[in-house]
């Protein structure tokens, strides 16, 4: 392109140098092939930040209902069961509706995984060191971190939100006084009560514990509340938490009244 | 011959990076693994099995976990070479990089024999690259960038620029520090027709705005976010990802080290260029405890504020437009650094110095050039240099133990001061 430009600069003017016009006439040719190259990878990388969009959000592997199915409900006696139920299920990337007085997020780093040793170094797939630390009030970072959950709603009762709220502040990078959202590690997290909660409207898993209900939260209202803001239920885990000294036969029964209320909806 | 050989700036600037390489290398086998290394390995290896991030320096951008997982495989397994492999490469390759860089500038061969010399020698960077840390890519992909930008904005190329946002999506990819020479390149691609009226492409500001949006902004975010595809593919969202990088803002700003860190170990930027600072790392394996001191050589890094004062006044007298991009670069890279609350170690000084060495270059080679110094007083003071960096050499190659007086300066700092014997 450059000695076709020279040729016809020498043939226009019969000098060695391009005559102006040919110079303006390159320049213009040079910033239109400049404009197409640049709108070229300006809609490549939109294309690309679509494919990411898409890619990721394909990945999830969450139960599927048939039209008027009605999500699966299961029991479990205590918090770290769920890991076991959503594993057998095959949950990958899902989003977890947490109702509960705890968050159950606390984290956990099994030490191997850290530990220098002699070269070569050997390593390997760590979640099941993971697993292997998983208890009750542990088990959704856990799951978190093993790729089955990626991004968690809390719903707490109102008097524990209260209490906590501070607290919640300090962490959460955006923090009000009806709900918080940020991050634990790389989870999105979102803490409210059910009247603060947003509606979810994706396909989500909702777990229930009998704790929620040691206050005085009506488990009809909840029941009713909850499928507002979860209108694509595909699961839902019901926690009678037996291993939770304060969790009480009258707490379980609510947990009842709960079921009996979600399966009349 | 040798005369020859020292007027090709090729040879000298490769025989730097050949130096560099034997100095970042040398018995890399026998210095131990740290548990962050320990852990960077098993990043790598489950970032790539399952997205996930692993414990060490999570809240870094991932591009580590794919480099060294890359050299893992090369090696075949995670030896030191294919742990620390991009490390050494990548800190053996910023030297010419820089060197390069400094005459692209100036088109002075000694300031870009004493820039290069300068990171060659440097202790802190020597340390830095015998470490899995990112430290060492995020400067090769920092000098990359830079040098790219300066080719690309000098002549308006576009494949420089597309090159140089590329570099500079990597070097973010590996540490936020590449942000800095991101957006003071970015910047200086758009003002460079306001120095210089007559550059070229000068004339289009609408092409030149599309240009930018191209190269500096598309070109490096989508690198940086592909660094993210690993973690993307657990289910996560575009806009998950842009919280996540909002969170990491919120948590770089707010980290704090180890208590040891915290409260034993100097950690404020400021101190850098006013007296010597270390950092410490240790590693205990098969019952033998070893230690590594990242600590500049205080005979380069004490010219830097100086020679920024040089500089400076040098740049108001010619408002040479280089001079001012270097300038920018420092003070964008090294002040955040200084006015941040947070704990800010030495060993994070690693992107910053190479800036620094440009300008103490080009303050050292004015000032001969002017007759204010001798040449015969420069090469005794690289002499010096190159002495006071052997000696400091046991203490970059985790062996400061070993000596006695490595062995002094790692006492003063030990974890275990004022405990009864």
């Amino acid at each position: 392109m450059i000695k076709k430009s020279t040729a016809e600069g020498v043939g226009s003017s019969g000098l060695s140098t391009p005559s102006p016009d040919h110079t303006m006439l390159m320049e213009k040719r040079n910033t239109t092939w400049r404009l197409i190259l640049n709108l070229a990878v300006l809609l490549c990388f939109l294309l690309f930040l679509a494919w990411m969009n898409t890619g990721g959000r394909e990945k999830r592997s969450i139960p599927a209902l048939r039209a008027g199915e009605t999500p699966e409900l299961c029991r479990v006696t205590s918090q770290r069961d769920i890991y076991e139920v959503y594993k057998r299920r095959g949950l990958r990337g899902a989003r977890v509706v947490q109702v509960n007085r705890f968050l159950n997020m606390v984290d956990y780093f099994p030490r191997e995984e850290v530990r220098s040793a002699p070269f070569p170094l050997r390593t390997g797939d760590v979640r099941p060191l993971y697993e292997k630390g998983l208890d009750a009030h542990n088990w959704l970072f856990i799951a978190a971190m093993t790729g089955m959950v990626r991004s968690v709603v809390v719903v707490l009762p109102e008097e524990v939100f209260r209490e906590r709220r501070e607290a919640f502040k300090a962490v959460f990078h955006s923090a009000s006084d009806q709900s918080m959202k940020g991050y634990t590690y790389d989870v999105p997290m979102l803490v409210a009560t059910l009247n603060d909660m947003p509606t979810v409207n994706e396909p989500v898993v909702v777990n229930v514990d009998a704790g929620f209900f040691l206050g005085p939260a009506d488990p009809v209202a909840v029941a009713r509340m909850l499928k507002e803001r979860c209108p694509d239920v595909r699961l839902i885990v019901l926690v009678s938490s037996d291993d939770e000294p304060d969790v009480t036969p009258g707490v379980k029964e609510s947990l009842g009244r709960f079921e009996s209320a979600w399966r009349a909806l | 011959m040798l005369r020859k050989a020292a007027a090709n700036h090729h040879v000298v600037l490769w025989g730097f990076c050949i130096l560099s390489f034997l100095l970042r290398c040398y018995d890399l086998s026998a210095q131990p693994a740290t548990d962050d290394d320990a852990g960077m390995a098993s990043s790598a290896t489950n970032y790539l099995l399952s997205g996930m991030f692993g414990q060490i320096m999570q809240y870094h951008p991932p591009l580590r976990n794919l480099l060294v997982y890359l050299s893992g495989k090369i090696f075949g397994a995670y030896s030191a070479w294919g742990l620390k492999g991009p490390a050494v490469l990548t800190g053996s390759l910023t030297v010419p990089v820089v060197g390069y860089l400094a005459y692209s500038l100036f088109g002075n061969k000694r300031i870009a024999y004493l820039s290069a010399f300068f990171l060659c020698v440097d202790p802190l960077h020597i340390n830095a690259s015998r470490q899995v840390i990112q430290e060492a890519s995020t400067t090769f992909f920092i000098s990359l960038g830079i040098l790219a930008s300066v080719h690309g904005i000098r002549k308006d190329r576009i494949v420089w620029l597309y090159l140089s946002g590329a570099f500079f999506g990597l070097a973010a990819a590996s540490k936020w520090h590449g942000l800095f020479p991101w957006a003071v390149s970015a910047g200086a691609y758009l003002a460079y027709p306001y120095f210089k009226p007559l550059a070229e492409g000068g004339r289009y500001p609408l092409a030149r705005i599309l240009t930018f949006t191209a190269a500096y902004v598309a070109i490096p975010i989508a690198v940086y976010t592909a660094a993210y595809i690993p973690w993307l593919d657990r289910g996560h969202s575009l806009a998950e990802f842009l919280g996540l990088q909002l969170s990491l803002v919120k948590y770089q700003y707010l980290h704090k080290g180890t208590e040891y860190n915290e409260f034993m170990v100097p950690k404020r930027a400021y101190q850098w260029f006013l007296w010597p600072v270390p950092w410490f790392d240790f590693a205990f394996v098969q019952g033998r405890a070893s230690v590594g001191i990242a600590m500049g050589n205080f005979l380069v890094w004490g010219l830097t504020l100086p020679s920024l004062y040089y500089c400076i006044r040098t740049w108001f007298r010619e408002k040479r437009f280089e001079l001012g991009y270097v300038i920018a670069l420092f003070l964008a890279a090294y002040l955040p650094m200084v006015l941040t609350t947070r704990g800010i170690w030495v060993l994070l000084a690693t992107p910053t110095i190479l800036l620094a060495f440009i300008l103490s270059a080009y303050a050292l080679s004015g000032l001969i050039d002017a007759g204010r110094i001798s040449r015969r007083l420069l090469a005794s003071y690289v002499v010096v240099v190159v002495m006071l960096s052997a000696v400091m050499y046991p203490m970059s190659i985790f062996k400061a133990l070993d000596y006695p007086w490595t062995k002094a300066l790692a006492e003063l700092y030990t974890p275990h001061r004022g405990e009864v014997k």
